[in-house]
């Protein structure tokens, strides 16, 4: 997603604005000479300089257009949504279904978009998924959710 | 290599663990049948992190199963006492609490209140020191009162966060010397290491945390302990006075690390870990450990625990509102 | 130091027994660090229940050995598929991604160990005789000093990165940004939390380096313009150790310019460790006479960064043993583990046993002798991870990204967290944002502000409490003099440039 200077430098000025607002609705505490707001104050103030800036650098290329490009089509389009997608279902699926369950799905499936053969995904998605289980779980101790295989996994 | 043996032990007891649990039924009486979570609220490397760990290793040798220390840091405390509180009640997940799961509340931060934990006990509990530079005009507690007295906002103070207990520590003493606390200059820090290297650098006079840590810097004639913010003597360091001794106050606030449960965890459980908890105090290896670290051994039982959190709300709820902290 | 001294520190360490600690700690952080989203601080903690039935000696060599080497493996999935191991490494991690994607993967991960360990034997060897002073000069930084180093980082960082500072200050402010999210620890007031609870612990910079570095590339290798491959694996040499003393010879100033940087501003605490590898990359890039071909994949920023990584290693170890004030985690551990043996750290230290730290610098030697051998071992490994075909090794990167995000704190907020900063990192490098600079913002953030509050509430409220102290007032003058230089120079630039387009 290529934006363009010209519209990228007053997103930033306006998002520095806000931060600035927001950080004005910190209540202030008595002893405290700079408290919590002057930082992220600072911070706004210094976003919409270089806000201002950008925008400024974007107005003097001569209407550079930005070349196009980074499109997503086909199969590695799916990937690309897939890599994002996928992931946060797993913010939702990573409890219940566990992680070897969760991870073997989803690496499966990544594969199969990025156009991996049948015999590679079942070899090496479970062998995968299931080391670093291990690895994270038992030497590491880490402890991952075994969802539904929890009892059936040694 | 060491890690790769102690690995290996460590699958054999998930997979025992594992198989207990395929085939156990409900009740707690068997509890353990798989691995505890043991949160804490502090970051890998830090004092309560090096107890919890202890406690959990001697835990795991007494019921047979692995007890995982998770750490959730952030927030002073608040992310990871959270956490404790909002985990679910079945007796797998246990926690460390410290003093600071009793200030929140008062301070205006919702998420973690005393209600929120069954208590186990108690197993650690240390003053905190007043320590000054080396180089200071005054020698001892006493000198270092007055010149606070004569001008407070004069002499910088720091040991932790605003609100922290530190800062808690030092305000609630300056209170009852009739010091107004808000005055009083508090120079906010992220714990005691930054406090210390303040100290020694001279740019501030004052740092209170517990005397463990300030010991390698007083080794160094860079600083000086001069008083226990506290009512009793500690049997690691007899010979520092305490305040109460020397300004006649009754202020004693006792940073504690005990372990807790969320609220509405069975009642086997917390009774298994109490006496388990009773037998590791016991132990001269663990002793050893904690004397080592400079902390001492407090064990408290379910209820005396449940009884010193509760006072010690209180008294913070007290301490802040006198300096303005309280919402 | 007397020779005596050296002789029976020497003793103590060629025992077997600390030896084996030493291998097993350095193999064992090899494994931690070349996992992406595994932090040496984790590693460190891991080992400390194995070290209540070891000596106090092994056990240190244990740690020492570990996170040298974790610290150094980190730069393994930096270079082949970018993904930083730590903060500090996030200096490099674009210059040395940049020589994997020409092929040069062998390269680069030859110059970081070599280097690496060059520089932390050279800074070993420094602090065994400049130790306690060294620490004596690090006692008297205080927030005033710290501040000034905070700036002085920020400002560096902002003018090597990229074509455009103002981009790269951006990056920046944004990083800086980001970590004011969570409890304020100097006021105890919620900030940028919006009511959540995960967002009151604030943000780690693992999973936004994860998302910005890794995920944020896989995303772009799948977009129609990601034709090039995520990694070349024609790789020219993988041959680990060739041409390295060709490039010793021609950068020899770059070497020891960032052991010197790593070693003095390592003994710093708290800050030292994170910002010696920014400064040396921005150091070398000033005086390099090649400056245009830093950042695509040029070997001067790289050889001085990483020599100035590991020979701040062992510094940082410098006031947590004369004074007992660790600077980061794993010095915290390491302290506590001395302290548990009956080792107190402290001035009593050097003066009743000083064959005691004596072996620990002796260690640290050691382990970084240790990373020729090994580092050669991974080198050779990386082969195999460029030789796996990219349908299999990006699904894989994903499963690591996700679960390393998400071990950092056994919580799921940690993967959105990497998620959106992996989007965001995607916008911004579509964008010419550089994203290193995000990654340092977030780290020195904190730092900025406690220490600039911290001194205004000992100065009440006076700036220019801020050049009463000697040395403060000398950085302050240094960064003060930076800033000066760069804008003149900017206008002198600018109206050269004016002058020629009218003649």
């Amino acid at each position: 997603m290529r934006i363009g200077d010209r519209i990228f430098g007053p997103l930033l000025a306006v998002f520095g604005a806000g931060v600035i607002w927001e950080s004005t609705q910190l209540p202030s505490i008595p002893g405290v000479r700079f408290g919590a707001d002057l930082l992220p104050i600072a911070i706004g103030a210094v976003l919409v300089v270089l806000g201002g800036m950008v925008l400024w650098s974007g107005l003097r290329e001569q209407a550079a257009v930005p070349a196009e490009g980074g499109s997503y089509k086909g199969r590695s389009g799916l990937a690309a949504l897939w890599s994002l997608g996928g992931l946060l279902l797993g913010l939702m699926l990573f409890e219940p279904l566990g992680f070897p369950l969760f991870g073997i799905g989803f690496m499966a499936v990544m594969m199969a978009l990025m156009g991996a053969r049948l015999r590679t995904i079942v070899l090496v998605a479970p062998a995968f998924v299931l080391a670093l289980h291990y690895l994270f779980t038992a030497g590491l101790r880490v402890s991952l959710p075994a969802g539904l295989l929890a009892g059936v996994l040694p | 290599m060491f890690h790769q043996g102690s690995a290996r032990g460590c699958l054999a007891l998930c997979m025992a663990g594992a198989m207990v649990f395929a085939g156990a039924g409900s009740a707690f009486a068997d509890w353990p049948e798989k691995a505890v979570t043991v949160i804490v609220p502090w970051s890998a490397g830090g004092g309560t992190d090096a107890t919890a760990r202890a406690v959990a290793t001697e835990l795991e040798e007494i019921f047979g199963q692995p007890f995982n220390v998770v750490n959730r840091t952030g927030g002073g405390g608040l992310v990871g006492h959270s956490t404790i509180a909002t985990s679910p009640a079945d007796g797998y997940t246990l926690g460390v609490i410290t003093i600071e799961s009793t200030m929140f509340e008062a301070q205006g931060i919702p998420g973690v209140t005393p209600a929120d934990f069954a208590y186990i006990g108690r197993f650690n509990a240390d003053p905190i020191a007043i320590n000054i530079a080396a180089d200071a005009e005054y020698s001892d507690a006493a000198g270092l009162i007055d010149t606070v007295r004569a001008d407070p906002g004069a002499v910088a103070a720091s040991g932790a966060n605003r609100g922290g207990l530190s800062h808690l520590a030092w305000i609630g003493l300056l209170d009852r010397l009739d010091i107004d606390p808000t005055a009083a200059n508090w120079v906010a820090s992220d714990g005691s290491a930054p406090a210390l290297q303040q100290l020694a650098s001279g740019a501030i006079d004052v740092v209170s945390t517990s005397p463990a840590e300030a010991q390698s810097l007083v080794d160094a004639g860079q600083a000086r302990t001069v008083a226990l913010i506290s009512s009793e003597r500690s049997a690691l360091y007899p010979d520092l006075p305490t305040t109460t001794e020397l300004f006649d106050t009754d202020w004693s606030p006792l940073p504690f690390r005990g372990i807790a449960a969320p609220t509405g965890t069975p009642d086997e459980v917390v009774s298994k870990v109490e006496a388990a908890l009773k037998e590791i105090t016991e132990d001269s290896a663990f002793q050893d450990f904690m004397a080592a670290r400079g902390f001492s051994v407090a064990y408290q039982d379910a209820a005396t625990f449940e009884q010193t959190v509760t006072s010690a709300a209180e008294g913070f709820g007290s301490a802040m509102s006198s300096a303005g902290l309280a919402q | 130091m007397s020779a005596a001294t050296l002789a029976t520190s020497l003793s103590m360490v060629i025992e077997a027994h600390v030896l084996l600690a030493i291998l097993g700690g350095a193999v064992y952080g090899l494994f931690i660090g070349a996992l992406p989203g595994l932090t040496a601080t984790m590693a460190t903690a891991l080992l400390v229940p194995l070290t209540f039935y070891m000596a106090p000696l092994p056990s240190i060599a244990l740690i020492v050995a570990s996170t040298t080497m974790a610290i150094t493996a980190g730069d393994i999935p930096g270079a082949l598929l970018r993904i930083p191991g730590t903060p500090a490494s996030a200096a490099y991690t674009g210059e040395s991604h940049a020589m994997t994607l020409r092929g040069e993967a062998g390269r680069a991960l030859s110059i970081g160990f070599f280097f690496s360990a060059t520089g932390g034997m050279i800074g070993a060897a420094v602090l065994l005789l400049t130790g306690p002073l060294l620490a004596r000069v690090s006692l008297n930084f205080s927030s005033f000093e710290f501040f000034w180093l905070a700036v002085l980082g920020l400002l560096t960082c902002a003018l090597v990165s990229g074509s455009n500072p103002v981009k790269g200050g951006v990056s920046l402010a944004l990083g800086v940004l980001v970590s004011t999210v969570g409890l304020d620890i100097t006021t105890g007031q919620p900030r940028f939390t919006f009511g959540s609870m995960e967002l009151m612990g604030g943000v780690s910079f693992i999973p936004v380096m994860i998302g910005m570095f890794a995920f944020s590339e896989i995303l772009r290798g799948l977009s129609s313009d990601g034709a090039r491959p995520a990694a070349a694996p024609e790789t020219r040499s993988l041959r680990p150790y060739a041409g390295i003393p060709t490039l010793v010879l021609r950068y020899p100033l770059s070497l020891l310019r960032g052991t010197t940087i790593g070693a003095s501003l390592g003994a710093l605490p708290g800050v030292g460790g994170d910002l010696a590898a920014w400064i040396a990359y921005g150091v070398s890039a000033r005086f390099s006479k090649t400056p245009e071909k830093f950042g695509k994949g040029h070997e001067e920023g790289l050889i001085e960064a990483t020599s100035a990584n590991n020979a701040g290693l062992s510094s940082a170890w410098i006031p947590a043993l004369v004074f007992g004030i660790p600077g980061d985690a794993v010095t915290a551990i390491a302290v506590g583990v001395l302290y548990m043996k009956g080792v107190s750290p402290g001035p009593r230290l050097f003066a009743e046993n000083p064959s005691m730290p004596t072996a620990i610098i002796l260690c640290f030697f050691v382990a970084n002798l240790l990373l020729f051998p090994l580092g050669y071992l991974a080198i050779k490994g990386a082969r195999l991870v460029l030789m796996v075909p990219r349908n299999v090794i990006v699904p894989m990167i994903l499963v690591c990204c996700f679960l390393g995000s998400y071990a950092i704190n056994n919580t799921l907020f940690g993967v959105g967290i990497m998620l959106v900063a992996g989007l965001v990192g995607y916008v911004m490098e579509r964008n010419d944002f550089p994203i290193a600079p995000v990654i340092l913002g977030l780290v020195l953030g904190p730092v900025l502000e406690r220490n600039f509050i911290m001194s205004m509430q000992i100065a009440r409220g006076d700036l220019l409490g801020f050049f009463d102290r000697p040395v403060s007032a000398l950085l302050g003058a240094v960064v003060i003099a930076i800033l000066l230089f760069t804008v003149i120079s900017r206008i002198r630039n600018r109206s050269a440039r004016h002058l020629r387009r009218l003649s």
